[in-house]
């Protein structure tokens, strides 16, 4: 019989720091099996929700649940079944991708041998084989966004909490991230990312959110959004730029001209 | 330009001091104390060098006094891998910034390592001055000899710090330069080894003009002033010419390392890598792969090979004065060389690993907190990659000793292996505590040290806790009894892992409760200048 409850089912969580809110009396809920895009200006409070998602940072104040066990009480059952893809890598740079992959699987509980054969799997699938005995330290962005992503895979988690998994990666890789996350998704596992590419956004996912101000200011249903006349920019702008929309501020600084 | 890189490093020292004001202020008293021992022996020189009366004994005196204090300024930075302040280079060079500039820069910073030479150099020259047997002709020399000299010794220090590190990037050149390092320092020894004879040593002792520090004692007493000139300008010549020199390489270099693709190696996995998979033979995953991959990470560190190397031949310095006739020592000092030179390499090693565990790990620190892993195990880990490479480290040290005719037995190797893992517990049980309390970004590449903060701290409690051990050797020197000694070490052994085991729970509930400050902590980069 399959799960009912949410992937992710936040209610009522704050994060202040110094008195001041980052995030907001955020409630959402993500269903099992979905593609949800998490949008939101710069300092909008989508890294520090990922963060408290993955128990990173304690939130405040408000409930957590993962998967339907409740954070942080079941964080180790939690962390067991989900990837995550993070802001700032989480990788180590005086590993080799090979290496770092094989100790995130053993980290996950894999025996050696089973995460030393995903790792050359999933590095073969990433097209990173030949830089298998490169440090990652030597690794430009984009592969050091498709060995984060790999390792995030290499235990089959549920849930996939990323953050701008597609920063800096070629249009190539990119289009070989995407077709994993749908594949993914197709299999029954739930992607949350967040994303600055709202094309991205629109195009990948069945549900997105947008936070502005450590609070959730719209919901969207893509389908819907779709059928309409308005892109998911579009609604962006109107939501966080507000009545001003995007300005010429620039024109009025003669020196640039 | 200068001013501009000065006042983005105070806006970025900012943020670290307001977070972290209790620990400013200790570190600031600890260097108030250093520097306080430092005026009081100043003073001390300066009280002798103004008597007219002792005149006669300036000469080998003052000439045998900057000889130690060129020692010092050079080799102490290296021993205690504490170059202070240098320029970031990596974040400069895509500014359109002259070099020469920057090299003043770096220069001036060069002013933060060895400060204290610059105190007893003041000294010698203020009693100098006040000497009323010096007219105010040789109260001018006083002044320019003591600015010569400082110049060279900033100028090669410079050129040294940046040839070392240079050196260690280039990983086929370092084992070289490692063994010049070491010939230097064995120098005398080898001198004697090979029966030079007492006139050609004669010729290489302090007081010859033809040397830095014996033109500088010439000049500041007004004597063969056109010499000693000369001299002294050649020696700042050539320093310039080291100092610059390596700055461009450093600039270089280190554009290279960060732009140029390496070539993929593509060489079967060797010895290292048996090394490396030798704990997941006798731990459980995922301690064994924790500790692999901390082994692995250490030894990809140039800056942390460097320093394992120095802390494994360095010691010899503390055994320079004695290389010339062994047998005739006081016994502890002798046969235990290899017990104290392998506790100096572990107090050498703190800064780079177990003072500061999540150092070079950086932001990556958030895995510890994101998969399923215990945190305790992460430190555990890391202090037991530590405890493996102290094992080839005391090995190195009695080799070393033995080349170099100290007595060494098979005993007294395993007695250093004893007493040092027991001194271990001590000194990793206050690592942990540290590394989550007082966790500091680590560049691999460079050679600056730890923060102030932490040096200070290691400094004070160092005598606490060395305690035990100093115990236990106190005991045995007093008693001459062996079971005495042995049951001090058994207590200190016990007391040791009850010590471990309540830093470790201290520093995991710590963890708990600082993972966010630790990953700010972590995730911060520097300024424009790397700060030791």
């Amino acid at each position: 019989m399959p799960d009912l409850t949410p992937a992710i089912a936040v209610r009522e969580l704050r994060k202040l720091y110094d008195g001041k809110a980052a995030v907001d009396g955020l409630t959402l809920t993500v269903p099992r099996g979905s593609f949800f895009g998490f949008l939101g200006p710069n300092g909008a409070g989508k890294s520090t929700t990922i963060r408290m998602l993955t128990g990173l940072i304690p939130a405040t104040s408000g409930s957590i649940e993962l998967l339907g066990l409740p954070m942080p009480a079941e964080e180790m059952a939690i962390k067991q079944r989900i990837g995550l893809v993070p802001d700032e890598s989480l990788l180590f740079d005086r590993l080799t991708g090979a290496e770092f992959l094989e100790f995130v699987g053993r980290m996950y509980s894999l025996p050696r041998t089973l995460a030393v054969q995903r790792a050359q799997e999933l590095l073969d699938l990433f097209e990173l084989s030949n830089e298998k005995r490169k440090l990652i330290a030597e690794y430009s962005k984009g592969m050091r966004k498709r060995v984060a992503m790999a390792a995030s895979l290499i235990h089959r988690p549920e849930l996939f909490l990323m953050d701008e998994p597609f920063e800096g990666v070629d249009a190539v890789g990119a289009r070989l991230m995407k077709d994993i996350l749908l594949d993914q998704v197709s299999r029954g596992a739930t992607i949350f990312l967040t994303s600055h590419v709202l094309e991205v956004v629109e195009r990948l996912c069945d549900h997105a959110a947008i936070i502005h101000d450590g609070r959730i200011v719209a919901e969207v249903n893509m389908r819907d959004l779709r059928a309409g006349s308005e892109t998911l920019e579009d609604l962006f702008v109107r939501l966080v730029a507000g009545e001003r929309g995007v300005g010429r501020e620039f024109e009025k600084l003669e020196w640039l001209g | 330009m200068v001013g501009a890189i000065l006042w983005a490093q105070i806006l970025s020292l900012r943020l670290r001091v307001g977070t972290r004001r209790a620990g400013a202020i200790f570190a600031i008293v600890g260097s108030l104390i250093f520097y306080a021992f430092w005026t009081i022996i100043a003073l001390g020189i300066a009280a002798y060098l103004s008597d007219p009366e002792l005149t006669g004994t300036f000469l080998p005196a003052l000439s045998t006094g900057l000889f130690f204090a060129m020692a010092y300024w050079q080799l102490a930075p290296v021993i205690t891998a504490g170059f202070g302040a240098s320029l970031d280079l990596r974040k400069l060079q895509v500014y359109p910034i002259p070099h020469r500039k920057l090299f003043v820069v770096e220069i001036l910073l060069r002013l933060t390592t060895c400060a204290e030479m610059l105190v007893l150099l003041t000294g010698a020259a203020t009693g100098l001055m006040r000497n009323p047997v010096y007219t105010p002709l040789g109260k001018s020399c006083v002044v320019l000899a003591a600015i010569l000299f400082a110049a060279t010794n900033i100028l090669l220090s410079a050129g040294t710090r940046s040839w070392i590190e240079n050196l260690f990037r280039r990983s086929r050149l370092k084992e070289a330069g490692m063994l010049l390092l070491v010939a230097l320092l064995l120098l005398p020894r080898l001198l004697l080894a090979f029966n030079v004879g007492k006139g050609a040593l004669l010729r290489l002792t302090p007081s010859q003009i033809v040397w830095p520090w014996g033109a500088a004692a010439h000049l500041m007493l007004g004597e063969s002033i056109a010499a000693s000139l000369s001299f002294s300008g050649l020696w700042l010549a050539l320093a310039v010419w080291f100092g610059r020199r390596q700055f461009e390489r450093s600039f270089r270099a280190d554009f290279a390392h960060a732009s140029a693709p390496r070539t993929p190696d593509t060489r079967p996995p060797g010895f290292k890598e048996l090394l490396y998979r030798l704990p997941s033979r006798f731990l459980r995953d995922p301690l064994a792969a924790l500790v692999e991959k901390e082994l692995r990470t250490l030894f990809r560190v140039p800056r942390f090979r460097m320093v394992y190397a120095m802390s494994s031949f360095f010691g010899i310095m503390l055994y320079l004065p004695s290389l010339r006739n062994p047998h005739n020592l006081p016994s502890l000092w002798t046969q235990n060389s290899v017990t104290f030179m392998s506790l100096y390499g572990l107090l050498m090693l703190g800064p780079i690993s177990y003072w500061n565990s999540f150092g070079f790990d950086r932001s990556a620190v958030q895995g510890y907190f994101s998969w399923p892993i215990r945190f305790r195990d992460a430190l555990v880990a890391k202090n037991i990659a530590v405890a493996l490479l102290l094992l080839p480290q005391i090995t190195l040290i009695a080799l070393v000793s033995r080349a170099i005719r100290l007595p060494v037995t098979a005993g007294e190797c395993a007695e250093a292996v004893t007493v040092i893992l027991i001194a271990a517990l001590y000194w990793f049980s206050m690592g942990n505590i540290l590394s989550v309390r007082l966790p500091r970004a680590m560049d691999p590449d460079k050679m600056n040290q730890m923060s102030g903060k932490l040096q200070a701290l290691s400094i004070w409690m160092a005598p606490f806790l060395l305690l035990p051990i100093v115990l236990a050797y106190w005991a045995r020197a007093v008693f001459d009894n062996e079971l005495v000694f042995a049951g001090i070490l058994l207590i200190a052994a016990v007391v040791g892992k009850v010590f471990y085991d309540v830093g470790l729970d201290s520093a995991v509930n710590a963890a708990k409760t600082r993972r966010e400050a630790m990953l700010v902590e972590l995730s911060r980069s520097d300024g424009p200048l790397s700060i030791a």
